[in-house]
């Protein structure tokens, strides 16, 4: 694409303004979630996903030498 | 206006239906306690993940 070209829909994407059409608001939320509580959380959800299969892989030598 | 025909129409839908509405009452699990839902989460996502590994172990060590 030439460069004049690019220049007028870069220009034309800046010029546009967004409205939004629907009239939504919303509110703080209800429950509150601490700091430590999110911490406890995402340590739950990291351990659970990278734990069994990093063990799994981590032995893989052992497992293919126990067969021989 | 439409927000007191929205009001009206729920009103009437709950009083009619015998099951709970609103948030966190429409799904097959029970979000009430924070930390049994963290437990129930972990179980279902962790058992799915986890799966496909067992299996690779469980064939190496089976030939």
């Amino acid at each position: 694409m030439s460069l004049p070209a690019a220049c007028r829909l870069l220009r034309s994407t800046l010029r546009t303004q967004l409205v939004p059409v629907a009239n939504l608001s919303s509110k703080p939320a209800k429950h509150v979630i601490s700091g430590v509580d999110k911490a406890i959380a995402m340590t739950a959800f990291f351990v659970a996903i990278l734990g069994p299969s990093g063990w799994v892989l981590s032995h893989l030598e052992d497992y293919k030498n126990k067969k021989d | 206006m439409l927000g007191q025909a929205v009001r009206r129409f729920t009103t009437s839908a709950v009083r009619s239906s015998s099951y709970a509405e609103g948030p966190g009452n429409n799904l097959p699990f029970s979000v009430a306690n924070k930390w049994r839902l963290l437990g129930m989460m972990v179980l279902y996502f962790g058992s799915g993940f986890a799966f496909p590994f067992l299996v690779v172990r469980h064939q190496i060590l089976k030939k």
